[in-house]
């Protein structure tokens, strides 16, 4: 099996590990020169500010909702991803680093959502970064299966075990709809933007 | 380190006893990926020797015990303390009598960030 771990809002939660203070209050993390938003807290996002977003496009925003804005710290934010990246090769020696805070992980012959769930704890205690894992057959699926437990907060294995495999596999691909491909995948969205559900399971096999 | 390879004298005697430098970061660092250093600010832990201005090493993959030097989160800051744990009470105790103790209870935003393993002082000298 193959898990994705990806960091939640990385640079913010970076920021927070130094500065809990900022635990629970919308964040942004700018670009080089303060110029763009390059991540977002939750709180933001839930705010509707897009990823990239000039900075001088959501001033009345901040000011309304003392959204907290802070320069990128790329140094502060490479130390914590090798510390990630180092807890992750404990859990298996098969380790990917995909980006600053992605990573596939091969769990050959384990109890995946075992590991998934001691994976996140440890991560989250030894670093302070929370991640969230999707556990699946390929990559592909693992990041479907990450994007899916970044929404619930946790951890995704799929297939969940003692279930019909194909049957599960149509519904969950239906149940992420067309509109939120673009979320995750978007060079890949003019190809199956007006996917059906025969496009859908082809990109899972991919 | 270099190992004599070539005779061209007398074989140095210490040669079969060669070992690497010590390394402090070896030594005193038992988990790289969970070890933070700190610099103190303020008084108030001067009785178990740490002193404004030093450095902490501090341990996150270690858990906190009855009696261990961490460093925690209190209602958003992070502030050094002694970890006291009496039948389901939490305390974090300094050391100078001029500081009182921080209760937790169920209203504190707490969370334990870290045990401090070893403070490092300097002592002057340059």
């Amino acid at each position: 099996m193959i898990a994705l771990t990806d960091a939640n809002n990385f640079y913010v939660s970076c920021e927070r590990v130094f500065n809990p203070r900022l635990e629970g209050k919308p964040v942004v993390v700018l670009s080089n020169n303060d110029a763009c938003v390059v991540a977002r807290s939750n709180e933001v996002k839930a705010l509707g500010v897009k990823m990239g977003t000039p900075l001088f496009q959501i001033r009345s925003l901040i000011q309304q909702h003392q959204v907290q804005v802070l320069s990128s710290n790329y140094a502060l934010y490479g130390d914590l991803s090798r510390r990630v990246m180092e807890v992750l090769g404990q859990f298996t020696p098969a380790v990917e680093v995909y980006s600053i805070d992605e990573a596939f992980l091969g769990l050959a012959g384990q109890s995946y959502e075992i590991v998934a769930h001691h994976l996140r704890l440890m991560v989250k205690q030894w670093t302070g970064i929370p991640v969230s894992v999707g556990v699946a057959t390929t990559k592909t699926l693992a990041k479907i299966a990450n994007h899916q437990a970044k929404r619930m907060g946790g951890s995704v294995c799929w297939p969940i075990q003692g279930r019909c495999w194909p049957n599960c596999r149509w519904r969950r691909y239906g149940a992420l709809g067309g509109g939120s491909l673009n979320d995750w995948k978007p060079r890949a969205s003019p190809l199956l933007y007006s996917c059906n559900r025969l496009t859908w399971l082809w990109f899972g096999s991919c | 380190m270099f190992i004599v390879t070539v005779p061209a004298g007398f074989p140095s005697p210490a040669e079969d006893y060669a070992e690497g430098p010590l390394d402090l970061n070896r030594y005193l660092i038992h988990h790289p990926a969970a070890t933070f250093f700190v610099r103190v600010k303020g008084d108030s832990m001067i009785g178990a020797g740490i002193f404004c201005g030093d450095l902490l090493i501090v341990d996150r993959a270690l858990m906190p015990n009855h009696g261990n030097v961490v460093i925690a989160v209190v209602n958003g800051d992070l502030t050094v303390k002694r970890f006291h744990q009496e039948s389901g009470q939490i305390l974090l105790m300094p050391e100078n009598p001029d500081y009182a103790p921080i209760v937790i209870d169920c209203n504190t935003d707490f969370a334990i960030w870290g045990v401090v393993t070893r403070a490092i002082h300097f002592l002057g000298g340059s």
